[in-house]
């Protein structure tokens, strides 16, 4: 159980749980007692997993950052701060091989430079003509299917996606020194049907248990984990 | 290049996970087989001499200085091999250039 992520209370705190606990039913993430009606859009790599994000307008709140957070990764720029931890599982190779011991994880501040938050922003929140897929974009296909601008920013679509990532990796690869590339497909689903699909990448460093990076694929239909 | 087309943006920059500095969306025409193998060099070299998990420190001013430099070169092969219509952008010698070493007092 992700016990930091629990004790956000100011955020999605049911979807948080329920992806954390790979929950038996869609995960909603919005307040407790609203009851939605219409079309559900949610995110994620299978239906049954996936995560709510709106209903014909209903609010949700984004997850992944919190004021302290905020203030430690935007205006502090402390690159050791641990905006959130997440319990994976050990992940094999296709053959069997050691890939992922599992543990604890963290996605820290970092820099643009380096790792983590900042680095995926700096690299992967927004499209350029030479990068034309980033987690805006996921935002954007979202926002397009929902019919109104969603209320989750770009780094909990990030975020949502990672911990799909070490639940269902699809494909795997080490990349040396330690580091390791898992991905999975990550759909915008409209009731049960996927109207979007993004390949969605993480590389994480697993002698330090980090979330290095973590970004779409620019050709979308294509793993960027290969050996 | 016709002067009515637009030119094609290519991002140079080493990155986690890709073997290419090169982002451009999957439109380049093919490079050299020599050219590419420097290019993977060049990234490989970020990724496990650099390993800039935590930091940007490089073992020593020299080779850093060595890998900005090599960087620059590739940038103009790269250049060089497509032709005009690409316009390259890079910050890997803002991002990654090594710190001057500091005199010893004696």
């Amino acid at each position: 159980m992700n016990v930091r992520m629990a004790i956000r209370g100011v955020v999605g705190v049911v979807a948080s749980l329920a992806l954390a606990a790979g929950g038996a039913g869609p995960a909603v993430a919005q307040s407790s007692g609203a009851v939605p009606s219409g079309s559900e859009i949610r995110v994620g790599a299978t239906y049954e997993e996936s995560t709510l994000i709106g209903v014909t307008g209903d609010l949700v709140s984004p997850y992944l950052f919190d004021p302290i957070d905020s203030f430690q990764c935007e205006v502090i720029h402390n690159a050791d701060h641990m905006i959130v931890e997440m319990d994976t599982w050990p992940i094999t190779t296709p053959s069997g091989g050691y890939l992922w011991s599992g543990g604890d994880t963290d996605l820290r501040c970092g820099t643009e430079q380096t790792s983590g938050w900042w680095h995926i922003q700096s690299r992967h929140q927004k499209s350029t003509a030479a990068h034309p897929n980033s987690w805006e974009t996921i935002r954007d296909s979202a926002s397009a299917v929902l019919g109104y601008e969603t209320y989750f920013s770009w780094d909990d679509f990030m975020w949502m996606a990672v911990q799909d990532m070490f639940t269902y990796p699809m494909e795997t690869s080490y990349e040396g020194n330690d580091k390791v590339c898992i991905s999975n497909t990550f759909s915008i689903w409209k009731d049960d049907v996927p109207v979007y699909t993004f390949w969605v990448n993480t590389i994480a460093s697993r002698n330090n248990l980090l979330i290095i990076s973590a970004y779409p694929s620019d050709i979308m239909y294509l793993s960027d984990c290969y050996d | 290049m016709d002067a009515s087309d637009s030119p094609v943006f290519v991002d140079f920059f080493p990155d986690w996970g890709h073997r290419l500095p090169l982002w451009d969306g999957g439109t380049l025409p093919p490079l050299s087989d020599a050219l590419l193998g420097d290019l993977r060099s060049w990234v490989k070299t970020w990724q496990t001499v650099l390993d800039p998990v935590f930091e940007v420190r490089w073992p020593d001013y020299e080779t850093g200085m060595a890998w900005v430099g090599e960087g620059l070169r590739l940038v103009a092969a790269v250049e060089a091999e497509l032709g005009p219509g690409y316009v390259i952008k890079y910050d890997f010698d803002d991002f990654y250039s090594p710190e001057r070493p500091t005199r010893e007092r004696r």
